[in-house]
């Protein structure tokens, strides 16, 4: 604690808080600030996204046409897809980042704030330009949001502001990815070595570096496809001898470790909630950090398993299908620790471990319907169906959004000084845990039956479940309005029950940021803390 | 350390990023003619090359493989194009001549690209197409009429396990 009190005494001397007035979101370059600022967006991009998903499903409640043009319905397809994934899931974790990872290593801010504050604008611009392309000639990009050609290269006067507004996003995930690498090598308390580092910071430490992988190659690809509809070039063009499977092979590499992108980071906020609530350590810190390290790693050299039926040499497709099915053993690994984890703990059942317990059951289903997929004879008949619409909604979902929720209800006392109402945010897990079963687990029944994925209409064999699909949407939907009005009830005061510096019963054997008060100063470990928690090690 | 130091160290991992960046870049831009090696090397992805006229096999009577020929024309090509036998019993080692007829349905000039695909694409180092008019860009006159040919011969050294092999083109309008 002797860290603290250095803290507070150092405020004392020159004081200097947050800008006044609403120029402060501006300017900010204070890691708090700039979190609070990425969660917010992701918030708002969250109902955007799932607005578009509503739309979706609303279309399909019954079949025929009701109320949208199929090519609006594809806009939406492609738009809810790259909303969710740039506009929300990513800009959630990196808004927890910038919040946790200085106070977890013990660093005074980011090592480079006005960096940082640059890749939140860029960010904002980003998602903006893409938003417009709505409102554009021709309507928004309809191709999905893997934007294979040639069919994207038929998008309106869209094309090249969504292909601008993915550089502006890649842009900012760089620069966001580069702070958090020299925050973690750079600015961690002296004995905050890299293996006793909380396994949230391990797992976007490898996060930021598949970023920085991939987020090039995505951009090198979009400004391909710039270049074959302005420029007469013929990368992927079959007339001019290009391939447009080339295409499909350079977005995957890039689209599969992006797909881990949103989910390591889920890893290690679970890997950071189950051990407090549990009241143990984490079970088996060092292989969750290989497992991760090895997921990444695999990651790069198993793409080719989203094209099995494209027309590869059956070579191909067995050690994609091999290479695939590897990846089950690091998972499984992380999986059976967090099991571990709670076997014999002290269990609490407060809604950030709801939330956590719901993301191991949900995401280990999604982890299997996978891992049937991986299996390339057996994808043919799954391809391109709602089958694989529910596999990878169960890891997204009731994953990483879950596990997103978790952490918002798990941090928000430590940075507010304020208790979230515990009872609401129950009922709200129980609502949300309930309908996105609804929601997601007839889908499996569907693709199977063989309803294609990304069609506005479907033949009346499938109706039911639709109907029951959609029922569920609006329930999961509406329930996350609670979620929202917990969050801000909780900003604006809470419950009114007092908020101890550890917020969770010995949380500060599990994390340095337990250590600080509640709520947390605007300026903290200006000189690194002299001893960080050892519960794990 | 001091922040003079921490600036050092900042700035040097940012360098090294910025380098991964730059690398990444370039070997997406690499990844294109990566790709067309790979395919030529293991002759993946069907593409054909152009083989020389004076191939001379001995004809194996003993096997008979059956040779399709599927026609299809690009998005916006408005072009009526046929092979004249859909599919045909041949023997390896013989000269093989397939017509086929293109039509511009179009009031206007048109000159259209073909493109070639063989499957099974492992197959198609043992297709050698001699003559072919996908080798070079077509004109076709407003609502004329052609008969194109295609002469190929299949390499007996084909493996046993192909017993049928498909030949695809396809016809893109490359008008400017």
């Amino acid at each position: 604690m002797s860290a603290v009190i250095a803290e507070h005494e150092h405020d004392d001397h020159h004081d200097h808080g947050p800008e006044k007035g609403f120029l402060r979101w501006i300017i900010t370059t204070n890691h708090k600030d700039i979190g609070t600022l990425y969660l917010l967006f992701a918030l708002a991009m969250f109902f955007v996204g799932g607005t578009m998903a509503l739309i979706i499903r609303a279309e399909l409640f019954e079949p025929g046409m009701q109320f949208v043009s199929p090519q609006f319905f594809n806009s939406m397809t492609t738009m809810h897809a790259l909303v969710m994934v740039f506009g929300a899931v990513m800009p959630a974790f990196v808004g927890f980042a910038n919040w946790q990872i200085p106070m977890m290593i013990g660093a005074p801010d980011m090592a480079l704030p006005r960096m940082n504050n640059m890749s939140f604008w860029l960010l904002v611009a980003g998602i903006l330009m893409l938003a417009s392309t709505l409102f554009m000639e021709g309507g928004a990009p309809a191709g999905g949001w893997t934007l294979y050609p040639p069919l994207v290269l038929q998008t309106g006067a869209a094309l090249p502001f969504a292909i601008f507004s993915v550089h502006l996003l890649g842009i900012s995930s760089i620069m966001g990815a580069i702070n958090i690498i020299a925050t973690i090598f750079n600015m961690r308390a002296p004995k905050m070595t890299l293996m006793k580092m909380p396994l949230f910071v391990w797992t976007w430490l490898i996060t930021a570096f598949l970023l920085i992988a991939i987020m090039p190659v995505f951009a090198g690809a979009v400004t391909m496809l710039l270049t074959d509809r302005f420029f007469d070039t013929s990368f992927f063009d079959a007339a001019g001898g290009g391939d447009p499977v080339l295409y499909q092979h350079i977005f995957w590499f890039f689209g599969h470790p992006e797909v881990y992108v949103m989910i390591l980071p889920t890893f290690g906020v679970a890997s950071t909630i189950i051990p407090v609530f549990a009241r143990k350590p984490l079970f088996g810190y060092s292989s969750m950090v290989y497992a991760t390290a090895a997921i990444a790693f695999l990651s790069f050299i198993v793409w080719a398993h989203h094209m099995f039926t494209v027309g590869m040499p059956i070579a191909g497709e067995l050690y994609f299908m091999y290479a695939t099915m590897l990846i089950a053993i690091p998972t499984g690994v992380k999986i059976f620790n967090w099991t571990a984890t709670m076997w014999q703990g002290s269990m609490t059942f407060e809604a950030p471990m709801l939330f956590s317990i719901a993301f191991v059951v949900l995401f280990t289903l999604g982890g299997f319907t996978g891992l049937m997929m991986a299996l390339a004879p057996i994808d043919f008949q799954y391809h391109d169906t709602y089958f694989i619409v529910a596999h990878f909604h169960y890891t997204l979902v009731p994953a990483s959004v879950f596990i997103i929720m978790a952490g918002a209800y798990f941090w928000i006392p430590k940075w507010t000084g304020n208790m979230y109402d515990e009872k609401l945010a129950r009922f709200h897990f129980w609502l949300s845990a309930i309908s996105v079963n609804i929601l997601f687990f007839p889908q499996h029944f569907l693709g199977l039956a063989g309803m294609p994925r990304r069609i506005p209409d479907y033949a009346v064999q499938f109706a039911d479940w639709n109907m029951v699909s959609s029922i569920g949407a609006f329930i999961f939907g509406f329930s996350q309005l609670l979620f929202v009005y917990i969050i801000f009830k909780t900003i604006r005061g809470g419950t009114g029950e007092e908020v101890t510096d550890e917020v969770w019963e010995d949380a500060h054997k599990h994390g340095l940021e337990w250590t600080l008060p509640s709520p947390v100063p605007y300026h903290t470990f200006s000189t690194p803390p002299e001893k960080i928690p050892t519960e794990h090690f | 350390m001091s922040i003079d130091d921490l600036e050092q160290r900042n700035k040097k991992t940012v360098r090294a990023l910025l380098f991964l960046v730059f690398v990444m870049i370039l070997f997406a831009v690499a990844l294109i003619p990566l790709y067309d090696i790979l395919c030529e090397i293991t002759g993946i992805n069907g593409k054909s090359k152009k083989s020389s006229s004076d191939l001379n096999y001995t004809v194996d009577l003993e096997r008979t493989i059956t040779l399709e020929f599927i026609t299809s024309t690009g998005a916006g090509t408005h072009l009526q194009f046929k092979a004249d036998r859909s599919a045909i019993k041949v023997h390896p080692g013989e000269v093989i001549k397939m017509n086929y007829s293109v039509t511009n349905n179009t009031k206007k000039r048109m000159l259209a690209r073909a493109r070639s695909s063989i499957t099974p694409g492992p197959a198609a180092e043992y297709i050698k197409i001699t003559e072919c008019f996908c080798f070079e860009n077509q004109t076709f006159e407003a609502g004329e009429t052609k008969q194109l040919e295609v002469k190929m011969l299949v390499d007996p050294a084909l493996p046993e396990r192909y017993k049928r092999l498909t030949l695809g083109l396809t016809f893109y309008d490359t008008t400017k």
